[in-house]
């Protein structure tokens, strides 16, 4: 492998002046709170959605409750209504996209990984990092305070399609109250908070690479989470628009989604949908870039494919602009334009069949460790398959005119999200954890907390697989208007899902333990505790403000592991000998 | 892998901001224009209610726009000259042409509000509203921008500010050019 | 899934077996491939892994070869589904078929029959709540509309779910095969009764279902036909038949018991109870019913009002 080092411009090297580390001693607010550190802000990020991914498991196990036992008060609640469990459901889906899968994979990891992974000492614009920040925080705020609002939080899907969430007009007034305004108001927010951060990730990775560190030789997960930071960035715009237009058909009385005054409420369908899908894209494509980090350190293989990877991911974001009606089937779209959808939508299989692929051939012929964030990261792909097969039904439009809101569906985007934020978060925290606590987590509970997980998030979620099969559709409080739904199969089967969610979340204690008990009694990680590749391993574990004492020089690609002609098994980015 | 190494250019990191932030404003108002160019094709006859914008008043903000664009432009070559004092002059005279816009626009408001037509009084005026008012926003911040700015460039100091400050005022100019005719003229 | 009683349901089925065939083929052999490289290629003392790039048709085809396979099923499942899509949604409508009109609203469904002349909007049509009447080996044209919100006509049976939209009338077909009673539901999240609005299909043979209509049609009276059209009528009974909601029989004058606040007290049923309970249904929910319903503040005018009242003592004894 032949490369030419070429070296930056001499300004590079000179940092500006705000960015030389403190030398008097920070305050506790300075440094823990209102801190411009990339890696404080990511910690926050981090610290806040395990937060809301505790608050959005209960409302899970809430209104699950009420489907395995209907009638019967919830434990450690109490008794539940319709309109509550609207609430929890469109709350519980707000919050697991937009509050635990967006802050933990794009803004933590991106924040924590970008720039030591590109050999720089903190993001381009660190106030502005912090602000995003702050913003986020403050939505977080105001999402949490429409619980406790009169008429509670905003209870009309997490897709908010109007009339219903509109309803300055349709009237459905147990959520006319302020919590669906609070609700627009906090997603909207939670928006500009993560486009301010994606002025960082985009800026700082583009500007300030380490010399020698070129486009080729960018470590996979940066790329995706750049990717993943552009197709937000291009997708999210008209939502906010669409979200204003919402606002105002709420607040004002205007009738830009309202039929009676002309308006069309497929539009904000149109609108959010056209985020929607890049969206699950945004979430995913971070977590590919762990899988390709962690495969190829716990398999001491290069990783197989880059530039086909890289390609695929390209074109799977430019596809993901073009599939956005294929929700919206049966919402009454002319039938000609969803063939159209249909096609794209099973294309786009394609580009992730070629990444998923690759990184299977990443393993072959290597020498597989399975500590556990290498465990996590095979959970991913190998659950992760069964949601990319079963989404494969639901692009054919024909079955999807049966399987529409059924449970099929959900058990489809469960299948798809939970192996991608839960199994692929939990697997950049113990891979990453050594690196930004400094200290190794505890590998038996670890091992605990990884099977807990696997066995039992199936136990959710084949069920409903099944019940949907059956019929049964999404968002019911109760099934005893629909006989022929409300078999006591269907209802057995809702037990075991509601059952394997108590265990599941009974097994995710292991992990907050090991969290917190491994940060001071775990075993000092040294730099490079799993041996591997890339610039962040070069660091002081943890990285100190300032990440790197000198400026680090890029020789190779992060992927060198195995190769034939040496002794040693790995050869990291930044020693200049071969 | 034989990665061929490209030149290692650095891009100015606040020009490559201000493109994401302008970049990031286009597809808000792209989708805003979307909407209203779908709802626009539904409707033909909104085209009578568009006779009851002034095109007169439009295309004298129009004009006053275009021209508060070319002073920023002139501000930029000055403050590559470093030429402080027309620094000053075309960055006020810029913040000027963005004031008289909003005072026009204003008149234009309470005019069509006078006669009637209100943010309620229907689909295209609702339109009307969210659109033109989105862009005074952006007008007001723009402002608010260049005259942060014209503080420091006064003193020779930030004065890459005045280009990106520029860049975003084109921007905001273009929109209007995108409003003008869908709102004003498209009758 | 539950028993197909529709004309194309067989080809959804068709395409669904397709698509598991080829699906649980293609997970069963990627989940192998994985678990087989774990076993086969754990760490072992003084290993060596193989440096592969993927650089190279040689070793890159190990990815894009199987990449092909899924691009050619992709590409059959395609196919079939195209041909199914169309033979349901576009090909095949009628243009005359047996007409029924679906309305949807918070938290019922309403169906308009054509009476004897198999023609809607005339005077002979037959309107229910909760049942739709079809005959057995017809094509049947909907129109599927929306009062307040989005809802989803879901028949499980038929295969058939079609969003039904406020202000749009959305026109579909389908041909029931077998006779028997379904489920009807609403699939598209329309509010707290969400999992109320149910409703029966009901397939019959052709002279059952004129026999069955000729004892129906019933023409309403002034006060009734207004409260059929304001959509009351799809909760509130006329007949003593409890719905979503209380029914209108003998509710006039009667003590109810409420739930305010989730407190339980004694109401007579007024003018002021009824004129508060259209604008804040929500305060006093008679006991044993769901607090569903939708405010009507501003919907009803005086003279409607007055004929609202009118028809409840109307209907304040048992017939």
């Amino acid at each position: 492998m032949i490369e030419t080092v070429v070296h930056a411009p001499e300004e590079l090297q000179k940092e500006p002046a705000h960015h030389e580390p403190e030398h008097h001693p920070a305050s506790f607010w300075s440094r823990y709170v209102f801190s411009t550190d990339h890696k404080m802000i990511a910690m926050q990020y981090c610290v806040t959605s395990i937060v809301m991914v505790i608050v959005g498991g209960f409302l899970a196990y809430v209104f699950r409750w009420q489907l395995a036992h209907p009638g019967v008060p919830v434990p450690l609640f109490g008794k539940i209504d319709p309109n509550i469990y609207n609430t929890f459901v469109t709350m519980h889906g707000t919050i697991m996209i937009f509050w635990v899968a967006m802050p933990l994979l794009l803004a933590a990891f991106g924040n924590f990984l970008i720039p030591p992974m590109i050999g720089t000492r903190d993001m381009a614009f660190p106030t502005l990092n912090m602000l995003s920040y702050w913003t986020f925080f403050i939505s977080t705020v105001l999402l949490l305070a429409s619980f406790f609002v009169p008429g509670g939080a905003f209870g009309g899907g997490w897709t908010a399609y109007p009339p219903l969430s509109a309803d300055a007009y349709a009237r459905t007034d147990f959520w006319h109250g302020l919590g669906g305004d609070l609700w627009i108001l906090a997603v909207a927010l939670e928006f500009v908070a993560f486009l301010m951060g994606g002025i960082n990730f985009l800026v700082t990775t583009i500007s300030m690479r380490a010399p020698g560190l070129t486009w080729m030789r960018l470590p996979m997960v940066v790329w995706m989470i750049v990717i993943a930071t552009l197709i937000f960035m291009f997708s999210v715009g008209p939502l906010i628009a669409g979200a204003v237009m919402l606002l105002l058909d709420r607040v004002a009385g205007t009738g830009f989604y309202n039929p009676a005054t002309g308006g069309d409420p497929i539009m904000f369908q149109h609108f959010f949908w056209f985020f929607g899908h890049p969206e699950v894209y945004v979430i995913l494509l971070p977590t590919l870039g762990f899988l390709a980090e962690i495969f190829t350190t716990f398999s001491r293989k290069p990783l197989f494919g880059y530039k086909m990877i890289l390609t695929s991911t390209w074109v799977a974001a430019g596809l993901s602009f073009i599939v956005w009606a294929h929700h919206q089937f049966i919402a009454g779209i002319d039938p000609r334009m969803s063939t159209f959808f249909s096609i794209t939508t099973i294309l786009i299989s394609v580009p992730f069949a070629v990444i998923i692929f690759s990184l299977m051939a990443t393993l072959f012929q290597g020498q597989i460790e399975l500590p556990t964030p290498m465990l996590f990261a095979l959970g991913v792909v190998a659950e992760f398959l069964i949601g990319g097969v079963t989404g494969i039904y639901l692009g054919a439009s024909a079955f999807d005119i049966y399987a529409h809101d059924t449970y099929f569906v959900v058990a489809h985007f469960h299948y798809t999200l939970i192996p991608v934020v839960i199994f692929g978060g939990a697997a950049a925290i113990y891979y990453w954890y050594p690196k930004f606590v400094g200290r190794m987590l505890d590998e038996r509970l670890g091992k605990i907390h990884f099977w807990g997980t696997a066995v039992f998030f199936n136990m959710i979620f084949l069920p409903l697989f099944w019940t949907g099969m059956m019929g049964q559709h999404r968002r019911i409080f109760s099934y005893e208007a629909f006989p022929s739904l409300n078999t006591p199969l269907a209802h057995n089967l809702q037990v075991v899902a509601t059952t394997g969610l108590i265990l599941m979340a009974l097994f995710q204690i292991p992990f907050l333990i090991n969290l917190v008990r491994s940060a001071r009694h775990g075993r000092p990680a040294g730099r490079n505790p799993w041996k591997a590749n890339s610039l962040e391993w070069a660091c002081e574990s943890p990285p100190p403000h300032g990440n790197f004492p000198t400026q680090p020089e890029v020789y190779r690609w992060p992927y060198e592991y195995g190769m034939p002609d040496s002794a040693q098994d790995f050869r990291p980015q930044w020693e200049a000998c071969p | 892998m034989t990665s061929q190494t490209v030149p290692f250019d650095r891009v100015p990191a606040g020009r490559l901001a201000m493109w994401w932030v302008i970049a990031s404003e286009v597809v808000i108002f792209g989708g805003l224009i979307a909407a209203y160019l779908l709802d626009r094709i539904r409707h033909p006859e909104w085209a009578a209610l568009a006779q009851h914008t002034s095109t007169p008043l439009g295309a004298l903000n129009t004009m006053v726009l275009l021209s508060s664009s070319l002073s920023a432009v002139l501000a930029h070559q000055a403050a590559q000259r470093h030429d402080l004092a027309k620094v000053t002059r075309y960055l006020s005279l810029t913040i000027l042409g963005g004031a008289t816009f909003l005072v026009v626009k204003a008149f234009e408001y309470s005019n069509e509000i006078h006669h009637g037509f209100t943010p309620v009084s229907g689909l295209f005026w609702s339109f009307y509203y969210l659109m033109t008012g989105l862009h005074a926003t952006h007008v007001v911040i723009g402002m608010i921008a260049l005259f942060i700015v014209l503080l420091g460039a006064r003193k020779g100091l930030h004065l890459h500010r005045v280009e990106m400050a520029g860049l975003y005022w084109h921007f905001v100019d273009l929109v209007w050019i995108f409003l003008f005719p869908l709102l004003y003229v498209a009758k | 899934m539950p028993p197909n009683i529709s004309s194309f349901g067989g080809e959804l089925d068709n395409l669904t077996m397709l698509i598991t065939v080829i699906s649980v083929v293609c997970l069963i052999l990627a989940e192998a491939v994985l678990f087989y490289a774990l076993v086969r290629y754990r760490k072992h003392p003084g290993g060596h892994s193989r440096y592969l790039t993927g650089e190279g048709w040689a070793q890159a085809r190990w990815v894009l070869l199987p990449v092909l396979v899924v691009v050619a099923l992709d590409f059959l499942i395609d196919v079939q589904n195209t041909r199914v899509w169309n033979d349901i949604k576009t090909s095949s409508a009628p243009s005359s078929g047996y007409p029924v009109r679906i309305i949807g609203q918070q938290f019922a469904w309403t169906f308009v029959h054509p009476g004897p002349d198999a023609q809607l909007d005339t005077p002979d049509d037959v309107t229910t709540v909760g049942e739709l009447h079809v005959p057995l080996m017809y094509d049947v044209a909907f129109e599927l509309q929306a009062r307040d919100v989005l809802h989803s006509f879901w028949v499980p049976n038929l295969r058939l779910k079609q969003d039904a939209l406020p202000g749009r009338t959305i026109q579909g077909w389908f041909r029931a095969e077998k006779t028997g009673t379904y489920d009807i539901a609403c699939a598209e999240i329309c509010g707290g009764g969400h999992s109320l609005m149910g409703a029966r299909l009901v397939v019959s043979k052709k002279e059952d279902l004129n026999a069955w209509l000729a004892s129906k049609s019933a023409p309403l009276g002034p006060g009734e036909k207004m409260l059929d059209a304001k959509g009351c009528l799809a909760c509130h009974s006329t007949d003593g038949t409890k719905r979503v909601g209380p029914s209108f029989q003998g509710l006039w004058g009667r003590q109810e018991t409420v739930l305010t606040n989730g407190v339980e007290r004694q109401v007579a049923v007024d003018e002021a109870y009824v004129k508060h309970s259209l604008d804040d249904p929500t305060a006093d929910v008679v006991k044993g019913f769901p607090p569903v319903m939708p405010s009507q503040a501003g919907k009803l005018n005086d003279e409607e009002f007055a004929q609202l009242i009118e028809f409840l003592k109307s209907k304040e004894k048992a017939p």
